[in-house]
């Protein structure tokens, strides 16, 4: 039992420690990653012109 | 460009906060024309004077109906001439907003704020700081679409695919795409958005006092990019209608129409700096002051982080974990180990995906490529 806790924790605190980590020095040194979106492009909004959630998958 | 001073016949720059022409020999300050450019003009010529400095080696363009006999940027009387170049006239223009001191400003304090940032970058060395107009197309564009969607709902045992159909149209009507083929794509779509209630009809007293790129890129190619930025946009805006998770397009029949496409010219700072022998390209959005790049991280702080998080997080997993498990219960020791491997291979997955993003920015900001564009409007070296 302690040898599957002492592999799991060490497993986990290492991907933790990884994804926050990564995602830190993406925050830090990578600067202005975000993208233009929809609405920068237009100013007209999206029509929507006919819409089914339920779509039997023999229908198309 | 170079614009003479009507009375003293020094060089006339546009200056950013008046967005006027100023004489900087004898302090006067003349307004610009803002007549307006016909819009059926969509393929009118204009002939430039390519022009270099032989002290600096600036690249100048000039066009036909002036005359200069000393650099913009250097002051010198050294500027030969080197070519005539028949350009498309541009029809409008974003001008510079962010003057240079407030470009650099804008990069020093978002480069402070980084936690990773090394100190020496903090502490950077301008190398070169060049404003540049870069040509773009502006697009108007009629898209529709009719989708045959996919997606999964519910979640645990309740998890199912569900199919969705959706038709849309909209009207795009500032699709812009760069027409510098020196430039990537990915680094000048990283500068936007430009705000284009501020455009104005162009004018090449504009110009002056900064780099302006040509029109180089197929036009074909341009429409082809044009089409898909608006196919991403229109797509991602579909699916936001669509209450379900890893949502994929079995089917579609796309529909555009291009109304209109014009020619405009954008404003970007460009700075260089060296560390390390390698050299780093920051760009900075000449209308809004947004910051794009990618800068190398302190090897020394990641390292020490890493290992904190790294013994904090194992210590809180060992200390919980045990009450999780259960000796006589093998069945849910072995579900719980399975839980906990999927979700720390999510996690690793998460965490590439960052690292791999950041790794792309970082080439972009360190590509030759990049830091050439910036050059072969600098000097010769």
């Amino acid at each position: 039992m302690i040898v599957l806790t002492l592999g799991l924790s060490v497993f986990l605190g290492f991907a933790a420690a990884f994804v926050i980590t990564e995602i830190s020095i993406k925050k830090s040194n990578d600067l202005g990653d975000s993208k233009a979106e929809f609405e920068d492009f237009t100013d007209a909004s999206l029509v929507i012109l006919e819409s089914k959630n339920n779509v039997r998958k023999k229908d198309f | 460009m170079v614009v003479k001073c009507p009375c003293c016949d020094a060089a006339l720059t546009y200056d950013v906060q008046s967005s006027s022409m100023i004489c900087r020999y004898c302090g006067n300050c003349f307004s610009i024309s803002t007549e307006e450019v016909k819009p059926d003009i969509e393929e009118d010529m204009m002939e430039f004077d390519i022009y270099n400095c032989t002290t600096c080696g600036a690249e100048l363009i000039i066009n036909d109906v002036e005359s200069s006999t000393y650099c913009a940027y250097c002051g010198q009387p050294t500027i030969v001439w080197n070519r005539v170049s028949k350009q498309l006239k541009p029809q409008y223009i974003v001008p510079f907003k962010m003057s240079k001191e407030e470009a650099l400003s804008s990069i020093k304090k978002r480069l402070k704020s980084g936690f990773f940032i090394p100190k020496e970058i903090k502490n950077f060395k301008v190398d070169k700081l060049r404003g540049i107009y870069i040509p773009f197309w502006i697009y108007d564009m009629d898209y529709q679409d009719r989708q045959y969607l996919k997606g999964e709902v519910g979640s645990g045992k309740n998890r199912r695919t569900k199919y969705f159909l959706r038709e849309a149209r909209t009207s795009f009507n500032r699709i812009t795409v760069d027409a510098s083929k020196n430039l990537n794509d990915i680094s000048s779509q990283r500068l936007e958005p430009y705000m284009m209630d501020e455009i104005r009809p162009f004018n090449t007293n504009y110009f002056s006092g900064f780099y302006a790129d040509c029109n180089d890129e197929y036009e074909m190619k341009m429409n082809n990019t044009a089409v898909d930025r608006a196919e991403e946009l229109f797509n991602q805006k579909v699916f936001d209608t669509v209450r379900a998770s890893k949502i994929q397009i079995l089917k579609n029949s796309p529909r555009y129409n291009i109304k209109k496409h014009t020619y405009v010219m954008l404003p970007a700072w460009f700075l260089v700096f060296n560390q390390d022998n390698k050299s780093y390209t920051i760009m900075v959005n000449g209308q809004t002051g947004k910051t794009v790049g990618a800068v190398p991280y302190d090897k020394k702080k990641v390292t020490i982080t890493f290992s904190v998080l790294f013994a904090l997080f194992t210590a809180i997993f060992f200390t919980v974990i045990p009450f999780l498990l259960d000796v006589d219960d093998l069945e849910l020791n072995v579900k719980l180990t399975i839980m906990a491997g999927v979700f720390g291979v999510f996690m690793l997955g998460a965490g590439s995906v960052a690292r791999n993003n950041y790794k792309l920015s970082q080439q972009l900001t360190t590509a030759n490529k990049i830091k050439e564009y910036v050059a072969e409007r600098q000097d010769e070296s």
